[in-house]
């Protein structure tokens, strides 16, 4: 298994990326953290997608006419300009809501805010 | 509730059936001490779920962690010849996909014409994301901000940004026509035109950049674009010609371009909601 890990390490460090991600997520009562390891998560799983393309001894997909070269696979680099747009339209909408949040309670604290209306509902 | 909370008076709620004048020192100081001690019993179970919080956190995280890594000893080996990932759908694109669709970049050709609806898909998402910024941030009537250090009045910013700015669209429009034929094509052309306009406000005022995109340039900017590249579309899907015959081989170009003018609005428009409160 360590063989693989050696062999594979650019898939490690994808999940590396994601575990740290993650932990920003759980452990940060801020929001503005909470949303900073919600991007550092998609970086790593973009990281281990465009990884799955390569193909040694080729070259990138532009296809040059007379040459005798092969090319490597394709799809997985479209598959994340799909991610990409999304994780942009995500975090902008959730800054949005987090600036909202911050005029209404004055407060970026995430437990704050839920004592908050917790005793409001009291 | 028909009170207000400020007018809640903690003396009147208890209905006792006893003498008030002698019980009402003792109804006091009962009810101070209990909500002490209840303030106490919260403050302390609170600190407790955190402790535990963390702890199952860390032993959960660990877990899911360690069972992803172990998970890497089953994939192929990286950039081996022979991956389950190499099958005949990426041997037909590599080989046909300049003939069928005339872009050299096999990447714009998957994304514009292969599945193309997939990025039909991704530039309404950026339309939609763009409302709901719209519906959360504007404001009715935007208060008068007071900005001590405008960039405008920047010296070295403002000069350097004159020159600058028409270099940035000429790079843009550089690389959205060139998507087909180099690394390039609608997302990062539109991205490097939504930068330029982003630094045209900073240097020119935002006045000047509200007269050049307001909000209804902005609605007539993506309805036209968005159906435009649907029509262009459906017009290839429907009479099933390939891409480097439809609408004398240009029609790469023409989806390019309206992809490039959505992302590049939105880009623009995700800036100036954030700092002005309008487009």
């Amino acid at each position: 298994m360590l063989r693989a890990l050696m062999d594979n390490y650019i898939e490690v460090v994808a999940i590396l990326l994601f575990a740290i991600g993650f932990s920003l997520l759980l452990f940060h009562p801020n929001l503005i953290k909470k949303i900073i390891g919600l991007n550092i998560m998609d970086s790593g799983v973009y990281l281990f997608l465009a990884s799955m393309g390569y193909i040694q001894g080729k070259i990138a997909a532009i296809i040059q006419e007379g040459k005798d070269v092969t090319y490597i696979n394709p799809i997985p680099a479209g598959l994340v300009l799909t991610g990409i747009v999304v994780s942009v339209s995500v975090t902008a909408i959730m800054l949005a809501l987090t600036v909202r949040l911050y005029k209404r309670y004055h407060t970026l604290n995430l437990d704050k805010i839920y004592m908050e209306l917790r005793k409001r509902e009291d | 509730m028909s009170k207000k909370f400020k007018d809640y008076d903690p003396n009147l709620d208890l209905n006792l059936d006893e003498t008030p004048q002698k019980s009402k020192k003792v109804r006091l100081r009962d009810k101070t001490d209990y909500k002490k001690a209840k303030a106490n019993i919260e403050k302390n179970t609170v600190l407790a779920a955190s402790i535990m919080y963390k702890i199952f956190g860390v032993i959960g995280l660990a877990i899911f962690i360690g069972l992803l890594l172990y998970s890497i000893s089953f994939l192929p080996r990286f950039g081996g010849l022979d991956n389950p990932s190499v099958n005949e759908i990426v041997n037909e694109y590599i080989e046909n996909g300049y003939k069928n669709t005339g872009a050299e970049n096999v990447v714009t050709a998957l994304i514009l014409d292969y599945r193309g609806f997939d990025t039909l898909g991704e530039t309404f998402v950026l339309f939609t994301a763009v409302l709901a910024v719209l519906i959360l941030l504007k404001e009715i009537s935007p208060k008068k901000r007071i900005d001590t250090y405008k960039l405008q009045n920047d010296i070295i910013f403002s000069s350097i940004a004159k020159l600058i700015i028409p270099l940035i669209f000429l790079y843009a429009l550089y690389v959205l026509f060139n998507g087909e034929s180099s690394p390039g094509g609608g997302f990062s052309g539109g991205t490097i035109m939504g930068v330029g306009l982003m630094v045209y406000s900073m240097a020119f005022g935002e006045e000047k950049a509200h007269k050049l995109f307001n909000e209804t340039t902005f609605k007539v900017v993506t309805s036209v674009a968005l159906c435009c590249y649907v029509g262009v579309k459906c017009y290839a899907f429907f009479t099933q010609l390939k891409a480097a015959e439809a609408l004398g081989g240009y029609i790469m170009l023409i989806m390019d371009l309206c992809v490039g003018a959505v992302v590049a609005s939105t880009m623009y428009s995700f800036y100036s909601l954030f700092t002005k409160g309008e487009i």
